[in-house]
């Protein structure tokens, strides 16, 4: 592995071809796929973890990565681009395969720092600023309470270990220790009430930002409340936050409704399927653990899908508000193909697998509150409401006068199309 | 560099260091006391060679560390905690004694500010672990919560990157004080780690004057901010690993106590300090080469 590593970092330090990081990429990926510990039950023995949640999220990860560097080398500048990838890339399998909780939280703090320099360097507006600011801010400022229930985990249990043979034997700790750690991951994940960083930061990132922004780092928060729920005083965390997560859960799809910039819809889209993933945690069944790992992987993968299709209506109407960009289906059949496709995605809807996901979660959650049903009804019926929104805003109606429509290429055809059909094949293993 | 500016500044500077490689091997109190005395006496002569701005805060400098040595030399020999502990806080700049820090600080050179951050601290805080002085815990951990909080609050509403640096070297200080309680390897540690980032960090600087982009030293914007979030205990940074340390061996050997807590959410303070000055330069910081065709 570590030769592995230092020859592949030796070649791209050392050359300046394009491509050279998919390269790594898919090199990467088949390694992590083929190791042998794969095959061995019991996988807490071993350096890096080999469970479903980190198998998926790795796959993850490479998709999103591969699909976003495409869109990043019209940026001139190769080898900074390539070190802000491949840093990207390590800390995120970092996080999703280390069963140690200081570990975890490294690489959790560290991949702020590419995403960081990739929306201050590459972003377009002069907000950004203020945005890269208010994500920073937001992740560090749990920092050192975090810290402090780390350590007090440490000195309970005699080590940072979170893998499973240990896993029974872990009491729960404090309300307060437990909603640091929820505060911690809850910023990530965007919990409605630490969620404003989030429009900000997407508005202002380039298209790939947004994508391994929407693609790959809302997991990490998801991925870190999962390894840490064995430590969370889960009936005292719901008797507190139950509530507060049903309300606004429908309260952020209802947010979806009214917006009109088409790239902050779907950065509060991405709100709005986070929020269920607390309410699965607090169910903590088996069903509903099923159900966030699917939630992640097809939000995943269908977000970064999203703001690609944004990223080319942008560069075709040079503008992203729904109400001027009109009748796709005339003069762009080819996007409005996409689009329609994508909306199916993001919706949960039957053909795609991550209906799957929505069905788990409305099973899971009875056992929770039998008052679910209903804000689970207006949560689909309201991103349903939304989606269709900018679905029938700019496919179904009439074209509008710009010419520009005519123009799309299969340049920025075959990326989209290529992304669809990777999508399917693993989804199909999830059932 | 500074220390060759002229003759009298690299003879006080090679005797500061002599005496200060000498501090380790000093084991009566007496000479080790008149050891320190020397180094703040030439500590003196060097900034007055290296041409500090306002020569009448040397004066200052000069009553507050003598007041505070002899207190430490009184109070040492009568055998009083309490009162030792006031010296200590007086010497070291800690709660209820840093506003002369701040304002003699400020207006030194940048070499001596690194100097005054770091390595001028060595001697107090050698002193404490090497002759076992019997400090009054719960005046010390006061402070040290205390110093924090100030830190912190005041390095919220600093415009002057300078001045945040002299705020985060306070608060700073009460990192190295807490190192102490463990062990010294642990302070000597962080010292080094610290010490070697400030210096960095004030390379970004030129000479006196804020940074900017114009005046930057190195081709990359944003080295500086990369310096400040190292300083500010950011993971891939070594000082993360440092305060990481710190806070493991405390929590080994003393256990959680309420101070130290407190000190965790204080420090948080800080951090936001160290955040929000720092992203006020990004606003000044290019971006280059952005393809206009696709201008998402």
């Amino acid at each position: 592995m570590t030769t592995f590593l230092v020859s592949s970092l030796y070649m791209f330090l050392f050359s300046h071809s394009s491509f050279l990081f998919v390269l790594f990429l898919t090199g990467f990926w088949f390694y992590y796929l083929f190791s042998t510990m794969m095959y061995s039950n019991q996988s807490y023995d071993y350096l890096y973890l080999m469970d479903e949640v980190s198998l998926f999220m790795i796959f993850m990860t490479v998709f999103v990565l591969f699909i976003s560097y495409i869109y990043s080398i019209t940026f001139k500048s190769n080898f900074k681009l390539n070190l802000v990838f491949f840093s990207m890339l390590i800390f995120c399998f970092g996080v999703f395969t280390t069963q140690n909780m200081f570990l975890l939280y490294f690489f959790y703090e560290c991949s702020l720092l590419p995403i960081l320099y990739i929306i201050i360097k590459w972003g377009s507006y002069p907000e950004r600023s203020l945005s890269a600011m208010m994500l920073l801010i937001y992740t560090s400022i749990f920092t050192f309470p975090f810290i402090a229930v780390m350590f007090i985990f440490y000195s309970l249990n005699g080590s940072f270990s979170l893998s499973l043979p240990f896993l029974s034997l872990m009491t729960p700790m404090s309300l307060l220790a437990s909603l640091v750690i929820f505060c911690t991951f809850a910023v990530k994940l965007p919990v409605y009430g630490l969620h404003f960083w989030l429009p900000m930061a997407h508005v202002e990132a380039p298209t790939f930002g947004s994508m391994i922004l929407a693609g790959v780092l809302l997991k990490l928060g998801g991925v870190g409340l999962l390894r840490t729920i064995s430590l969370l005083d889960l009936p005292a965390l719901s008797s507190l936050t139950l509530g507060y997560f049903m309300v606004f859960l429908v309260y952020v799809t209802v947010v979806c409704l009214f917006q009109s910039d088409f790239k902050r819809l779907v950065a509060y889209s991405s709100v709005s399927h986070m929020m269920a993933i607390p309410l699965l945690l607090l169910s903590n069944n088996l069903m509903s653990i099923k159900s966030i790992i699917m939630l992640m992987l097809f939000h995943g993968l269908s977000s970064p899908i999203l703001f690609m299709l944004v990223g080319v209506i942008y560069s075709m109407f040079s503008t992203r508000q729904l109400v001027l960009i009109r009748g796709l289906l005339l003069t762009s059949p080819l996007i409005s193909l996409m689009l329609i496709l994508a909306f199916f995605f993001t919706l949960s809807a039957p053909p795609f697998p991550s209906f799957v996901s929505e069905v788990y979660f409305l099973m899971s959650s009875m056992g929770l509150s039998s008052y679910l049903v209903y804000f689970f009804f207006l949560f689909t019926f309201l991103s349903l409401a939304y989606n269709l929104n900018w679905l029938s805003a700019m496919v179904f109606s009439s074209s509008s006068p710009s010419i520009m429509t005519m123009m799309i290429s299969y340049s920025s055809f075959m990326p989209m199309i290529t992304s669809f059909l990777l999508c399917v094949p693993m989804t199909l293993l999830m059932y | 560099m500074f220390m060759m500016f002229s003759p009298y500044s690299f003879l006080f500077f090679s005797t500061y260091m002599l005496f200060m490689f000498s501090l380790f091997n000093i084991t009566n109190f007496y000479y080790y006391w008149s050891v320190m005395e020397l180094m703040m006496l030439l500590f003196m002569g060097l900034s007055y060679t290296l041409f500090v701005s306002s020569y009448s805060q040397l004066m200052v400098y000069f009553l507050i560390q003598t007041l505070s040595s002899f207190m430490l030399l009184v109070f040492y020999i009568y055998n009083l905690p309490s009162l030792l502990t006031m010296a200590f806080l007086m010497k070291l700049s800690m709660f209820p004694f840093f506003m002369w820090y701040i304002n003699l600080i400020y207006k030194f050179p940048n070499f001596m500010f690194w100097l005054a951050s770091t390595l001028h601290k060595l001697p107090p805080m050698l002193m404490i672990k090497m002759f076992s002085l019997e400090l009054n815990l719960n005046i010390l951990w006061l402070s040290i919560v205390l110093t924090v909080l100030f830190s912190g609050i005041m390095m919220l509403m600093v415009l002057d990157l300078r001045l945040l640096l002299v705020l985060s070297s306070i608060g700073n200080n009460s990192w190295f004080l807490l190192s102490q309680m463990v062990n010294m390897f642990i302070f000597m540690f962080f010292l080094v780690i610290y010490s070697v980032s400030l210096f960095f960090l004030l390379n970004t600087f030129k000479g006196m004057s804020k940074p900017s982009v114009a005046s930057s030293l190195s081709s990359n914007p944003y080295s500086l901010s990369l310096w400040v979030l190292s300083i500010s205990g950011m993971p891939p940074f070594p000082v993360f690993f440092g305060k990481m340390l710190v806070i493991l061996s405390l929590l080994m050997t003393m256990d959680m106590n309420y101070f130290f807590m407190l000190f965790l959410l204080m420090n948080s303070l800080m951090v936001m300090g160290y955040l929000q000055s720092v992203m006020k330069y990004f606003i000044y910081v290019y971006s280059s080469n952005i393809h206009y065709m696709l201008k998402y």
